[in-house]
């Protein structure tokens, strides 16, 4: 007389091999579960090449205007306000031969922890003295 | 035993439909960590992007500023207007200047300037002219046109001191010249005239005061002895996307890191 486990009345065959299936299931949702949070994770990639491309946009739109040329924070500030989407902060440097300072014009003073930060840089001439601006920029 | 089979049926499908939520999963996995790798290119491309047309624009502001070359560019004619010899000391200062600040802070770049502060130059494109110095802040302007590719060549002269002389020995030919030369006193000379660009001709004013030597294709102006002005014009058939730049690539990135390498010419005008 064959024992029956668990006193079931279809037979363990058929219970085990729907376990056994169970097990694949909740195996294959885990895996979609994983591939879908690199999806997210890809959204993200995006968004942060998107705030690259802003900063360097900013960047090159303030050079090419001749803003950058006036080494001055207030000209630079307002016309940063004009061209910077209102998600973000900005933190722009200028250095170089046109002085033995560091221009910093920035939103917030301090950078976000925690947080992706995109940045880049330029080389530019103002004054006839060779310079760099840097950028750093991170949402909200 | 029927009951088995639709057991073992139901299991079946089961394991089947798993299988089919297990391949969409491991595709998604696939494609997103590639989505994440031509993201991660693209922003490296930006970065390359953001220094190659700084270095660019840079490289065009020092020259427009300091190499006292005044260049025209319009679709039937580019022009170019110097002091002969150029007082090159200036451009020469700035160019060292600004290699030696750019390669300080970013290794990744190197400016190729050796030729342009031999020669100072430009490359009249797409009819591939050359225009340049027989080393820049000397005596000579060369006009080097790969083919002669253009209708007519200008070249007009204020030279110190008054016209005394000018002798026009020149071939024959199919390509027109103008030449203009004016002194002080409201003294000149001037003739226009077809030459043949690849046969000797020589054009001398004052006892070679101001000379054009014309051979194998090749244009040399030349003030000796004194300072000149000096316009030189090509003029060719109506033509799109004139520009004038220099002719070998100046700036060079490399991201070897990144595996991305970029040279770039520079255009002036």
């Amino acid at each position: 007389m064959k024992t029956r486990f668990y006193h079931l009345n279809y037979g363990n065959k058929a219970f085990f091999l729907a376990l056994d299936v169970a097990l694949a299931v909740i195996v294959a949702v885990g895996l979609l579960v994983i591939a879908n949070y690199y999806v997210g994770s890809s959204e993200n990639k995006l968004a942060e090449l998107q705030m690259i491309r802003t900063g360097s946009d900013i960047i090159t739109v303030l050079d090419n205007k001749g803003v950058l040329d006036s080494l001055d924070e207030e000209t630079i500030k307002d016309e940063l306000s004009s061209l910077l989407p209102p998600y973000y902060n900005i933190r722009i440097q200028l250095y170089g031969a046109f002085s033995s300072e560091t221009i910093i014009i920035e939103t917030e003073s301090e950078l976000a922890e925690g947080k992706f930060i995109g940045s880049g840089k330029r080389f530019f001439r103002a004054n006839g003295e060779n310079g760099i601006v840097k950028y750093q920029i991170w949402s909200k | 035993m029927v009951k088995m089979k639709k057991g073992l049926l139901f299991s079946f499908t089961l394991i089947f439909l798993a299988l089919v939520i297990l391949s969409l999963a491991i595709l998604m996995f696939h494609n997103s960590l590639s989505t994440k790798e031509r993201l991660s290119e693209l922003g490296s491309f930006d970065v390359v992007y953001d220094l190659d047309s700084s270095l660019q624009k840079s490289l065009r502001e020092i020259f427009l500023e300091e190499a006292d070359i005044i260049v025209n560019v319009s679709n039937s004619s580019v022009a170019f207007e110097e002091n002969l010899p150029n007082n090159e000391s200036s451009f020469a200062g700035e160019m060292g200047s600004f290699k030696n600040f750019v390669e300080a802070d970013d290794e990744h770049v190197w400016l190729d300037i050796s030729d342009v502060l031999e020669e100072l130059p430009l490359s009249v494109m797409p009819h591939n002219i050359t225009y340049k110095h027989l080393s820049f802040g000397g005596d000579t302007i060369r006009i080097a046109p790969k083919e002669i590719n253009f209708n007519a060549l200008s070249i007009f002269a204020r030279i110190e001191g008054n016209v005394t002389s000018c002798d026009f020995d020149t071939e024959s030919g199919g390509l027109s010249l103008n030449v203009e030369i004016v002194g002080d006193y409201g003294t000149s000379c001037s003739n226009s005239m077809l030459v043949n660009p690849y046969e000797d001709s020589d054009i001398e004013i004052n006892q070679n005061q101001f000379t054009i030597y014309i051979d194998d294709g090749i244009f040399d102006i030349i003030s000796n002895k004194s300072t000149a002005r000096v316009i030189t014009k090509i003029l060719f058939n109506a033509t799109k996307n004139v520009n004038v730049g220099y002719p070998d690539a100046l700036v060079h990135i490399d991201f070897s890191e990144l595996k991305i390498a970029k040279r770039s010419h520079v255009r002036i005008k």
